[in-house]
């Protein structure tokens, strides 16, 4: 197992982009002076940190090697399969389920989200840093988000690409005496494809597989794709290692497969409901594992204008409106049918719509949430992602659901199509406030954010994690993901993500020379 | 694979939220929106085939629930309004149910290229542009 990934430098975009990966071993042991349990957002900065300081680092991710020739090739049914976890369909269970889609496959959900890229809002930081957390004070901190930004190619979205929906948002929010602008993303060579959920085909977003995965790997890591972490292996408390067995592209074990690595220290990066998993089945971190989920629920609205504005040519997340504090609405066009679901209609009144398609304008609301769900271990050690939908966040939706269909209105929109039970739209001459009227659990709700797990805390009685990534009462286990957040930001927090996790890697090279090495 | 009574409730439910007819000819029989969902089977994750089929037994009983029959032993037009039903009038799980399916059967409508001209996104995203 000495192989590592090339990088090339042959994708449409002209972009570095991980190379094919090594197979996996069907069985093995292997060694690392560190292994990394997921190669998303804070995996694959954490192994590019560490090999570059000299570890040997083994990545570990569960889902298939993606490369931008697959995504071109596939069609969206297969891409739906092949890079999100369980098609998908992942749900937290609450009234209302919300839809928890999250990404399986190398790069991690970095693959399929929509590439908005905000800083931590200095407010948020300085919350932060007032519990104790110092290092994620403005002047600490703001430096790893730059460095991430430069690194990941973090630049407003140009008004080449911006796409229709996103002219109209523009409008509709100046019309309507709201602020908003054009998002940051992370491109480079974008030319407003609309695809970024079902991953990039043109290479150009700048998802770990083009970033910091390439990196670790000219710096020696070792990448295995379709590797399952089964549990973590220590003795009281002081890491052993993982044990892990292959897996198929759907997730099926390979009979008799076993892979068992020996390294001093784990990092887990398996995402904000699976890394509490792994420390659940092992019985480490304490009482607060899996709780705290914060997720900042999402909802839609549609509205029809007069003019055409083919709002899947550009890009799909594209203009950002903010209405009123811990409330975010964001123009998004999802690529393919999964736009169609805005429509909260069937049959010929449905088709009516499709019809019209080309003059559809479609917008998100997004809030901030207060860490109200939890991740539980089920009967067989899977996951049990439970939400309650408080007050507060209920009445953000329902407000910021008001000032979507204001904005929809004020760019021309004459109806405007809701995701509200009993409310499907809202016709020509309907008041929008009516909207502010309705109940939490009458929204349909989907979150594209889960954090908060395994969160960071100054004191033991408030988190499971140290302000260094540690996880408390283990030795040589540390968190660098979104599990690690101490609370929800209230914007896309990739950027976030992968500064604490640059935070977590330099403290642990700080910390002295590689463990195994210097135990040998 | 999918048991076929779930196969044929997923093939009734597609049906009615998009139906031949009206707007444009082509409907999600028409252009096998079910089957395209169904040819992935073999490689989506265990939770995800429970999920669906969950998802189908629970619409299921809805419909036994609303109307004394199974999705595919009712009339179209009847269909359509159980959709709608479920949509603006379902409990929490049903509803749920439903627009997970109505989501995955609109993926499948919408990548046939007849439904992409009627929608206008033929031709979109672009080949292979280089800077």
């Amino acid at each position: 197992m000495n192989a590592t990934a090339a990088a090339v430098r042959d994708n449409p975009a002209g972009n570095v982009e991980l190379g094919p990966l090594p197979d996996a071993p069907h069985s093995a042991t292997l060694q690392a002076d560190a292994v990394v349990v997921g190669s998303g957002a804070g995996g694959a900065v954490v192994a590019a940190t560490l090999a570059e300081a000299g570890w040997d680092v083994l990545v570990l991710e569960e889902g298939p090697m993606v490369r931008t020739d697959d995504i071109r090739r596939w069609s969206m049914a297969e891409r739906l399969v092949r890079l999100y976890r369980d098609s998908g369909l992942s749900a937290a269970a609450g009234v209302p389920p919300v839809a928890l889609p999250m990404g399986r496959c190398v790069g991690g959900t970095t693959t399929v989200n929509s590439g908005t890229c905000f800083p931590t809002p200095g407010a948020v930081l300085d919350a932060w840093a007032r519990s104790g957390l110092h290092a994620l004070s403005p002047p600490a901190f703001t430096p790893l988000l730059r460095e991430v930004e430069e690194v990941i190619g973090v630049r407003q979205i140009g008004r080449d690409i911006m796409g229709g929906n996103a002219r109209m948002a523009e409008a509709g929010a100046r019309n309507a005496g709201l602020h908003g602008a054009l998002l940051h993303r992370n491109e480079r060579g974008c030319i407003g494809s609309g695809q970024c959920p079902m991953g990039c085909p043109q290479g150009a977003k700048q998802d770990m597989r083009m970033t910091y995965l390439p990196r670790a790997a000219q710096a020696g890591a070792r990448i295995l794709a379709g590797v399952r972490v089964r549990s973590l292996d220590h003795d009281g408390g002081t890491m052993r290692g993982v044990t892990a067995e292959r897996v198929d592209v759907s997730g099926a074990t390979l009979r008799g497969s076993r892979i068992t690595v020996r390294a001093p220290v784990v990092v887990l990066s398996a995402g904000a409901v699976y890394t509490p998993v792994l420390l659940l089945r092992a019985g480490l971190g304490g009482a607060h594992v899996g709780r705290h989920l914060a997720v900042h629920p999402t909802t839609e609205a549609a509205g029809f204008v007069a003019e055409r504005v083919e709002g899947w040519r550009g890009v799909q997340q594209s203009y950002g409106i903010h209405p009123e504090p811990g409330v975010t609405i964001e123009a998004t066009f999802p690529p393919g049918g999964t736009a169609l679901r805005y429509l909260p209609l069937s049959g010929p009144a449905l088709k009516e719509l499709m019809a019209r398609w080309a003059h559809a304008v479609l917008l998100g609301v997004m809030v901030v949430d207060g860490g109200n769900g939890r991740v539980r271990l089920a009967p067989g050690g899977t996951p049990l992602v439970t939400y309650r939908l408080g007050d507060a966040e209920a009445g953000r939706l329902v407000r910021g659901l008001a000032h979507t269909a204001r904005v929809l209105r004020a760019a021309g929109a004459r109806e405007v199509y809701t995701p509200l039970r009993g409310l499907p739209v809202l016709a020509a001459g309907d008041d929008p406030s009516v909207i502010e009227c309705a109940r939490g659990r009458d929204l349909a709700l989907a979150a594209f954010h889960p954090l908060g797990t395994a969160r960071m805390a100054a004191r033991e009685a408030d988190g499971p994690v140290d302000p260094q990534g540690r996880v408390r009462g283990a030795r040589g286990l540390l968190v660098a993901d979104a599990s690690l957040l101490p609370g929800a930001p209230g914007v896309n927090p990739q950027v976030t993500i992968m500064a604490l996790a640059l935070h977590v890697a330099r403290e642990l090279v700080q910390a002295g020379a590689p463990a195994r090495r210097r135990l040998s | 694979m999918l048991p076929r009574a779930l196969q044929r409730t997923l093939a009734a439910i597609a049906d009615a939220v998009v139906p031949p007819g009206g707007a444009f000819p082509e409907g999600a029989a028409d252009v096998d929106a079910a089957g395209a969902l169904l040819r992935t089977w073999s490689e989506m994750q265990p939770a995800a085939r429970r999920s669906l089929a969950a998802m189908l037994v629970a619409l299921d009983a809805a419909a036994l629930l609303r109307t004394g029959r199974r999705w595919h032993a009712l009339p179209l037009p009847r269909r359509v309004q159980l959709c709608d039903a479920l949509e603006q009038r379902g409990g929490a799980v049903q509803r749920s149910a439903f627009l997970g399916v109505k989501t995955l059967v609109l993926v499948g409508f919408a990548a046939d290229p007849r439904v992409q001209q009627r929608l206008g996104t033929e031709g979109w995203p672009p080949q292979l542009i280089r800077p």
